[in-house]
């Protein structure tokens, strides 16, 4: 499996695009995978508390709900039925996800600010696993 | 500065009136101000927290010190919403937008600023000296 990633203006699959992640975090299929996990710690510095819940980063229990727009995005990858779109998302969660997403149908932005590392992510028909590389398509060949 | 201290979080804006950008990250504490605002909103403070996918707010107060637009990616073609933070603005507001999109939107901030979320104070405040900003 492999992030698909497509930007604004790009050619999507036939599949549901999900642009109200707020509305939609309902459908995230693990708040406590090892994606999840990964992501809760990296954007959230928090941690899965239980079925309802997580620790924030002062140590207090809040439900999902109150996780931030980016995080539910990200979090929202691991389905494989849709389109996300990361409108919402900031700079941070847009690296974090590039970084750590494996699956899922990401929409975004161009982002000039691709973190380095490696990544598992096919675009334009290409896979890459190496941010540098994605970092260099983007520049030479999209813009 | 306007400063609303409660209970549960001390909320503390180091800005004069007019319209301001966060900075575009997420995980920062801008859904926690917003659902603390609207706290604050229900129980008559002079705040208006507006996202998408409500009707427009009436403001709970005659005067509105603080408002949010919270989630502005998802109505920023709205110009009634426009219209509404100017108002505010020009009436002695505070108005904090959230927006990540790196589009041109018809609405105008003076500065970019950044919200602080530490254990029970929320603070935001310019991210440079506001005036080092040009108009």
């Amino acid at each position: 499996m492999s992030l698909n990633l497509y930007l604004y203006g790009d050619q999507l699959p036939d599949l549901r695009v999900v642009r109200d992640v707020e509305s939609a975090y309902r459908r995230i299929p693990s708040f406590t995978s090892e994606y999840a996990v990964k992501i809760l710690s990296r954007l959230e510095l928090a941690r899965p508390a239980d079925s309802n819940g997580f620790i924030d980063r002062f140590g207090y229990y809040l439900p999902w709900k109150f996780l931030s727009t980016g995080t539910k995005a990200a979090l929202l990858l691991q389905a494989n039925d849709m389109v996300v779109d990361c409108l919402e998302c900031g700079d941070n969660a847009i690296s974090v996800i590039l970084s750590c997403a494996t699956t899922g149908n990401a929409l975004m932005r161009y982002t000039d600010e691709v973190p380095d590392g490696d990544c598992d992510i096919m675009y334009a028909g290409r896979h890459f696993t190496d941010l540098s590389e994605l970092r260099w398509y983007f520049e030479e060949v999209v813009v | 500065m306007i400063e609303f201290k409660d209970n549960i979080l001390t909320i503390r804006v180091e800005l004069e009136p007019g319209i301001y950008f966060f900075e575009p990250n997420s995980a920062t504490g801008k859904t926690r101000l917003y659902h603390h605002m609207c706290d604050m909103y229900n129980d008559g403070e002079p705040v208006l927290p507006i996202t998408y996918s409500q009707d427009m707010p009436i403001p709970a107060h005659n005067t509105v010190s603080l408002a949010l637009f919270d989630r502005y990616d998802m109505y920023s073609g709205s110009s009634e919403y426009v219209t509404l933070a100017e108002k505010l603005a020009s009436e002695g507001a505070v108005v904090l937008v959230d927006l990540k999109s790196t589009e041109p939107v018809q609405l105008h901030g003076s500065a970019e600023v950044v919200i602080e979320l530490r254990n029970g104070v929320i603070r935001v405040h310019a991210l440079i000296p506001i005036a080092h900003y040009t108009a």
